[in-house]
């Protein structure tokens, strides 16, 4: 297999499968005494004033190929925000976020959004119906549709729940659901919002372990966001550091470690605490 | 075959020989009516003999009939607990004590039997409506009257809801019309519905649209506006169109907000099936009980009363086991 990592030049001398240039994102909120934010909206007789709250800000990011990027930083710091952004779901307030050298416009199949919360799995349909929805909408004929979704459902280890409703599902495998319906139409980014976030260590690992299957079968780039630290390491081939709000980058952490890796390895440790050092020293006082 | 599924089928072979009968005879019944041989007045109603307590079931036999009944419904309940559901049982058995305590208060003359008709004056009389093919006749008309209008609140209150939900401005516009309307009994537009659409059945087609259509149009607009961003938002990158985000997330994610609204609705609609026929028409439950009421022919009154509570049990039954086998994925 090639490196991972390396610059897949099939767009063109120096382009990027992402590129995000000094980007800016602000929600309009009313905000009371400059402090709090209420509400998106504005109630009558309220005294609430229009306020701007800074997701992220100058931010600047290239992707390339086959890399496996974690976005790593403290809860609200805006990684949902830019994942969402690079989605489609949101535009820049200012800057702009190229995908294939082409503006992002709308959301797309070929940059496919597994969400924060595995509610996002339809629940009228069943397993095999959600993962089959994708290449059904791509207007993949009926054969080619009930092979690729078998082959997915085995990737992920659902096989026997085909024909399971999602509400006869645990967390673990409703997520593991959401990763094949995501990764079935074989899109060319894969966008991941905490996937595991409410799993238990254990699940957890085990679904780690998925993720890198897939990443390591099918040719594609993955966005990963996290808050868990050593999950970026073990995961990813960069790591990148958010500050806290509004989110800047503090810096990017190349991981070259092999596949399968060792969590209580010498240099798996010392990727980790270098991350960890990185987002403790936002608050120097703690 | 579960048996949720065989009362699915029971249902739809239901609205299916309904509509067979839509196709026939305006006044579907009429020639069996007809040739019933039974002593009929100039409006075709049959002449009753006098009535007796009584006549033809012995109230006793009736009462002891009904308490062996309920025994032996007790005992299969110990029996067979499996077959047998504990809230049905327990329903039973309460309307079968209300039946003999009300067939004793009148047997013991405690009542004025016409003020009270017994049971098994009431079974008697409805036998004799049903053997000389006349009850037919006013509950066909009665079904197909509901049916028509029902289907026709479907038709019309599933889109608009789904326009309302989906669309700010029509919804700005139209919202508060069927707001207005909706505060209106039903009922009191029978005067208007009878001047502007005559007498027979146009008017009630009107009012039964009426109670029906709302519980339709607010729970499929309640249940458009309550889809969930995350499945928009999950059908549109795995590629989905507009249209898509319509047909495959919000109407699948509403049906069953979708659903009860139309069980709602058909209840509804029966109730005012029966208050328009009081009124507007020339057959069906609704004008029999009011026909009967003139002839001071109170166990008809009474027998039509019974027939009505039996087809609302019925529909509603059938309409909640539809309803579970629909949302089977919640
Ligand atoms: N639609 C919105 N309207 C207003 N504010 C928003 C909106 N979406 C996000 N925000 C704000 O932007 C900031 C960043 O949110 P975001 O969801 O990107 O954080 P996050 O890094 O994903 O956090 P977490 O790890 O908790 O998921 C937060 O302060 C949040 O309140
Ligand atoms: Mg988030």
């Amino acid at each position: 297999m090639a490196m991972r990592g390396e610059t897949d030049k099939r767009f063109g001398p120096g382009s990027h499968v992402v590129e995000i240039k000094d980007i800016k994102k602000s929600f309009y909120v009313y905000v009371d005494e400059g402090q709090t934010v209420l509400s998106e909206k504005r109630r009558w007789f309220s005294r609430k004033k229009p306020g701007e709250l800074v997701a992220i800000k100058s931010f600047t990011l290239d992707v390339d190929h086959g890399e496996f990027v974690a976005l790593l930083g403290p809860s609200g710091c805006g990684k949902s925000t830019l994942l969402r952004i690079l989605a489609g779901f949101e535009t820049p307030t200012s800057g702009f976020v190229t995908f294939k050298g082409n503006a992002i416009n709308g959301p797309d199949p070929q940059r496919a959004m597994v969400f924060q919360s595995e509610r996002a799995v339809f629940p009228w349909l069943t397993v095999e119906g959600n993962i089959g929805l994708g290449p059904k909408l791509q207007g993949m004929g009926k054969k080619a549709r009930k092979e690729a979704v078998a082959k997915t459902i085995e990737l992920v280890e659902l096989k026997g729940f085909e024909r399971a409703y999602p509400k006869t599902l645990s967390g673990g495998m409703l997520q593991r659901v959401a990763v094949a319906r995501a990764i079935v139409n074989h899109p060319e980014l894969l966008l991941m919002d905490e996937p595991f976030g409410a799993l238990d260590a254990q699940t957890r690992n085990h679904l780690q372990d998925h993720v890198v299957k897939i990443w390591q079968s099918i040719e594609q780039t993955i966005i990963f966001v996290t808050h868990d630290i050593e999950e970026a390491v073990y995961l990813a081939n960069k790591v990148v550091v958010f500050t806290a709000r509004p989110g800047e980058i503090k810096e990017v952490v190349s991981i070259n470690l092999p596949h399968p890796r060792d969590r209580t390895s010498e240099e798996f440790i010392g990727l980790r605490n270098h991350c960890t050092r990185l987002i403790r020293d936002k608050h120097p006082e703690g | 075959m579960g048996f949720r599924a065989k009362l699915l089928a029971l249902a739809v072979l239901i609205f299916a020989g309904l509509t067979i009968n839509f196709s026939g005879p305006a006044f579907a019944g009429q020639e069996a009516f007809e040739t019933s041989g039974g002593p009929v007045d100039t409006w075709n109603r049959p002449i009753e003999k006098e009535f007796v307590v009584g006549k033809d079931i012995d109230p006793v036999h009736f009462v002891i009939g009904v308490a062996i009944a309920m025994v032996l419904l007790l005992v299969a309940s110990n029996t067979f607990a499996k077959f047998v559901p504990v809230p049905l049982v327990r329903a039973l058995t309460s309307v079968g004590l209300i039946v003999i305590v009300w067939e004793m208060v009148v047997y013991y003359k405690l009542v004025n039997q016409v003020l009270l008709p017994p049971p098994t004056t009431v079974i008697i009389k409805l036998q004799g409506h049903w053997a000389k093919g006349y009850l037919q006749i006013h509950i066909l008309a009665s079904l197909k009257r509901l049916f028509f209008a029902f289907f026709l609140a479907i038709a019309t209150g599933v889109p608009l809801g789904f326009l309302i939900a989906n669309f700010r401005k029509f919804s700005d516009y139209v919202d508060p019309l069927f707001n207005l309307m909706r505060v209106v009994p039903p009922p009191a537009w029978l005067p208007f519905a009878i001047l502007w659409f005559g007498i027979g059945n146009p008017p009630s087609y009107f009012i039964i649209w009426l109670g029906a259509f709302f519980p339709i149009l607010l729970n499929t607009i309640s249940g458009i506006k309550d889809t969930q961003q995350i499945h928009i938002e999950s059908i549109q990158t795995l590629g989905g169109s507009r249209m898509d985000v319509y047909a495959r997330v919000m109407i699948p994610s509403a049906f069953p907000t979708i659903f009860t609204g139309i069980r709602i609705g058909f209840g509804i609609g029966w109730i005012c099936l029966v208050t328009a026929e009081l009124v507007a028409v020339d057959a069906g439950l609704g004008w029999m009980i009011e026909d009967a009421r003139n002839l001071l022919d109170t166990p008809t009154v009474l027998g039509g009363m019974v027939v009505i509570m039996m087809f609302g049990i019925f529909f509603d039954t059938i309409f909640r086991a539809a309803e579970k086998e629909v949302v089977k994925w919640q």
